[in-house]
């Protein structure tokens, strides 16, 4: 008999938590229904953290290869759910599984032909910043600084993670992560003043 | 304070992680040098634009491509079970070359002779007392004792004499089976290559280097005619085999691997 690909994981529907709200969801209970294969599980799960992957890999690789990369941390993030074993908070191992494939990636891209990361035709931000000239120049800065302080640059001050917590996600020490920073963002200051004097 | 100190400071004040008083001391640096101020201004104004960066969504896409992606990983995980007993059959048959004690039940051989050697001696009443031994030691040997073995053993000069040749050839052929058996597995994971990510390459490729430089390290170490001297080595070997087996048969975790 052929064979038909379906998309949708709704082929097996096994049993219902009678969850009347995706809120009553806590991540532990969220994996495990994932785990059973439980599409709209699931489908909560990305739209739980769409934002925050998506944010954090089009900050460290650049729009024009955000997509491919957000889509491959999903599939690894449901394809390894099993290995998550709860010793984390499940963002923190979500956020490394995001780390480590954009970094991965851009030192892949290392050996590819230039391209220009931040492409004006995707990914815009939803809102206009307040001061949509400073956001497009951070944006910019942020671009040219190196993967691993871009990484922890977008850890922490745009996605408002603590040291802790940059250092689980980063596999580093906590003071490591406070002196990349540090630099990090002398870089920033750097390349924001070039960018006003040009 | 000096500049240098409130540059070297100055993300740790903005975060708010310095005490109270170096934080004091910070400000009231700041409210004296113009430079540092302006610093100061820079990253205070950097940190809050960065917090006020926008999310960033998703287009509406992207969730149907991971749906797509999650389904062709799983219709190629139901192939890959399909295809595992093939592999499970072609790895046992390499590993059927080796049996685990395969050169010590070829030593019954040799040891047969010997005793049948021996015995001849004792026929014509001129049996010498380390022959007598060299049989038992090999009787031993059979059951796995070799630390008794190598004490009733009698010295290499006299053993040699009377079994070495057949136990020599013996061991050279155990020698052999493991390690073909052991280049077969290699050849058959070299073609999984293609399939590995980079990390689980290295980790592998780091796995087999160990296991390589310690058989040549035991192998250099040992007696080339001392059955006991087999043990260690073919206890390596084995290991290697059941490694490169798991490897195969897609079994490692991430810490599996050698335990040298």
């Amino acid at each position: 008999m052929p064979y038909t690909k379906t998309n949708s994981l709704t082929v097996s529907e096994p049993r219902k938590h009678g969850k009347s709200s995706e809120l009553e969801f806590n991540d532990i209970e969220l994996v495990e229904a994932c785990l059973r294969g439980e599409s709209p599980a699931m489908e909560l799960l990305y739209r739980r953290y769409k934002r925050r992957v998506f944010g954090l890999v089009t900050r460290i690789v650049g729009n024009s290869d955000a997509e491919e990369v957000a889509q491959e941390v999903f599939v690894r993030i449901y394809r390894g759910l099993s290995k998550f074993r709860g010793d984390s908070q499940l963002s923190t191992w979500i956020y490394r599984l995001a780390v480590n494939a954009s970094l991965t990636h851009v030192s892949k891209r290392k050996r590819r032909p230039e391209c220009d990361p931040w492409d004006d035709q995707q990914a815009a931000p939803d809102e206009p910043m307040r001061d949509s000239a400073l956001s497009r120049r951070l944006e910019d800065a942020l671009q040219m600084l190196p993967a691993g302080y871009r990484a922890v640059i977008v850890l922490h001050d745009i996605e408002g993670q603590s040291h802790e917590q940059c250092a689980a996600i980063l596999g580093c020490r906590i003071g490591t992560s406070k002196s990349q920073l540090h630099k990090a963002r002398a870089k920033m200051r750097e390349f924001l003043n070039q960018s006003l004097r040009e | 304070m000096r500049c240098i100190t409130v540059k070297k400071h100055s993300s740790a004040y903005l975060d708010g992680e310095l005490e109270a008083g170096q934080s004091s001391a910070i400000r009231g640096h700041l409210r004296i040098c113009e430079a540092c101020q302006q610093c100061y201004e820079e990253e205070a104004g950097l940190i809050a634009a960065a917090s006020e960066l926008q999310p960033l969504d998703p287009p509406d896409h992207l969730w149907q491509g991971i749906l797509s992606q999650i389904a062709d990983a799983e219709i190629a995980d139901s192939e890959e079970v399909d295809r595992l007993p093939v592999r499970r059959a072609i790895v046992r048959r390499a590993i059927r070359r080796i049996i685990p004690a395969n050169w010590r039940l070829h030593a019954i051989g040799a040891t047969s002779l010997a005793i049948a050697m021996a015995l001849l001696y004792a026929d014509a009443g001129s049996q010498k007392p380390s022959q007598m031994a060299a049989g038992t030691a090999d009787t031993r040997v059979e059951q796995g004792d070799t630390q008794q073995a190598a004490v009733l053993a009698p010295k290499a000069t006299e053993t040699r004499e009377l079994y070495a040749p057949q136990l020599a050839l013996t061991i050279e052929d155990a020698d052999r089976d493991y390690l073909q058996t052991i280049a077969d597995l290699r050849t058959i994971l070299e073609e999984d290559r293609s399939s590995w990510t980079n990390k689980e390459a290295r980790i592998l490729d780091a796995e087999l280097a160990t296991f390589k430089r310690i058989g040549i390290g035991t192998r250099l170490a040992m007696s080339e005619t001392s059955v006991e001297s087999r043990d260690e080595l073919y206890a390596h070997y084995q290991l290697e085999i059941s490694f490169l087996e798991s490897a195969l048969m897609g079994e490692l975790s991430g810490n599996s691997g050698s335990t040298h």
